[in-house]
């Protein structure tokens, strides 16, 4: 289970991202395979994304949409485990690069909705392509299986 | 019957490195008749002498630069084909590439474009590399969903429009989602018929690790965005599906 205390960033090594248009784009560049998000999810994203950890991210979710505080931790704890399912973020040192706080303040709260990760595995081929995959990082790259060699 | 024309468009900048082989290898393609366009987007190397050596075979455009999906749309505009092909400049054709695709096309009346797979192939200067990516799946066949290994009808660009100009890279990964959004009929030939020429200045990736540039990611990002917009419009709570061919084998010509 995991703690409110969490940090969950994007596996940037594989994973491209991006909030346009209120809608979070995600591509898996190693396997083609995208994902979409919008409205809460989105939000969620754009907070994970810079080091938010899961309690902050519960707090931005009350204060800008209509939901309790109870249903928002169940919904976006769901979320994280499907991120972390699908391989879109890894957990990450707490308390890490961000310093202000999150601002969320405003009058009227939005009408919510439980957010969603939407997969699609339509064009992995395409994706997985042009441009070649990445993910070699900047030191020399190993066979996966070297090491059990 | 008459072998139809396939018009082959080569746009380059600044690529007289590798521009000559990659026009020597349509030239050794085993089908006519073709004819070759070359759109030089503005460059300012010795690439208008390179093509000049050709004499009449080959036929040569300038545009002031512009990206190359400005110099595509520029080469279709020109050419007289009822099929279009095209190479980039650093980039090889097999000699077979055009007879296997079009013998596709006579196979089935129906098809719309057939792509094939592709091999990248490195430098000798970039031995080092190559080496580190032995056993990588960049280094084995891939399908090319690239304008490279792309045969279509010339008829086809007029149903899914051109290269998209607003983009500076990610283009023909627009153009191919475009294309399956509005159904057209593809092929993916299992035959590699196309080898990519890594080399130090490949546009859109990192040299050395082969990794997309944060630009190219962005681009991919914002291609994929306006796909998921298009196939959600009439309200649609979920896009269309694209239906792609599905991968085969690959097999080594």
């Amino acid at each position: 289970m995991l703690s409110l205390q969490d940090c969950f960033r994007p596996r940037e090594e594989e994973i491209a991202s991006k909030v346009i248009d209120g809608e979070a784009i995600l591509i898996n560049l190693a396997t083609g395979v995208y994902y979409s998000m919008d409205k809460v999810g989105a939000l969620v994203w754009d907070l994970l994304q810079p080091g938010y950890n899961v309690e902050e991210v519960i707090s931005a979710v009350t204060s800008r949409y209509d939901v309790t505080r109870e249903q928002a931790e169940v919904d976006v704890r769901d979320l994280v485990e499907e991120l972390l399912q699908e391989n879109l973020v890894a957990s990450t040192e707490n308390g890490t690069t961000h310093t202000a706080e999150v601002t969320t303040e405003q009058q009227e709260k939005v009408p919510y909705e439980i957010p969603k990760l939407n997969i699609y595995r339509d064009m992995g081929d395409l994706l997985a392509l042009d441009p070649p995959v990445p993910g070699l990082g900047d030191t020399p790259w190993k066979e996966p299986d070297e090491s059990s060699k | 019957m008459a072998n139809s024309l396939i018009s082959c468009i080569v746009p380059v900048f600044n690529g007289e490195r590798y521009l000559q082989e990659s026009l020597d290898s349509i030239l050794a393609q085993t089908y006519r008749p073709i004819e070759i366009i070359v759109i030089d987007d503005g460059s300012t190397d010795g690439t208008r002498a390179v093509v000049a050596s050709y004499g009449d075979a080959i036929r040569y455009l300038w545009q002031p630069n512009a990206g190359p999906p400005r110099a595509r749309n520029f080469g279709l505009s020109a050419a007289e084909g009822e099929f279009v092909a095209f190479l980039d400049a650093d980039d090889l054709w097999l000699p077979d590439k055009l007879s296997l695709q079009i013998a596709r096309f006579r196979e089935r009346p129906d098809l719309d474009l057939c792509v094939t797979y592709c091999q990248v192939f490195w430098v000798p200067e970039l031995a080092e590399e190559e080496a580190r990516f032995q056993g990588h799946r960049l280094s084995r066949p891939l399908p090319g969903y690239v304008t490279q290994t792309l045969l279509a009808r010339r008829a086809l660009f007029a149903k899914v429009g051109g290269f998209d100009t607003s983009r500076s890279v990610g283009d023909p990964a627009d153009w191919f989602l475009r294309a399956a959004e509005q159904g057209v009929v593809m092929e993916l030939l299992p035959d590699v018929l196309v080898y990519r020429r890594f080399h130090k200045n490949n546009f859109s990736v990192e040299s050395g690790t082969r990794r997309m540039t944060p630009h190219m990611q962005d681009a991919m990002l914002h291609v994929v965005k306006a796909s998921l917009d298009r196939r959600r419009r009439d309200n649609a709570v979920d896009p269309m599906p694209l239906v792609f061919p599905h991968p085969q084998q690959a097999k080594k010509v």
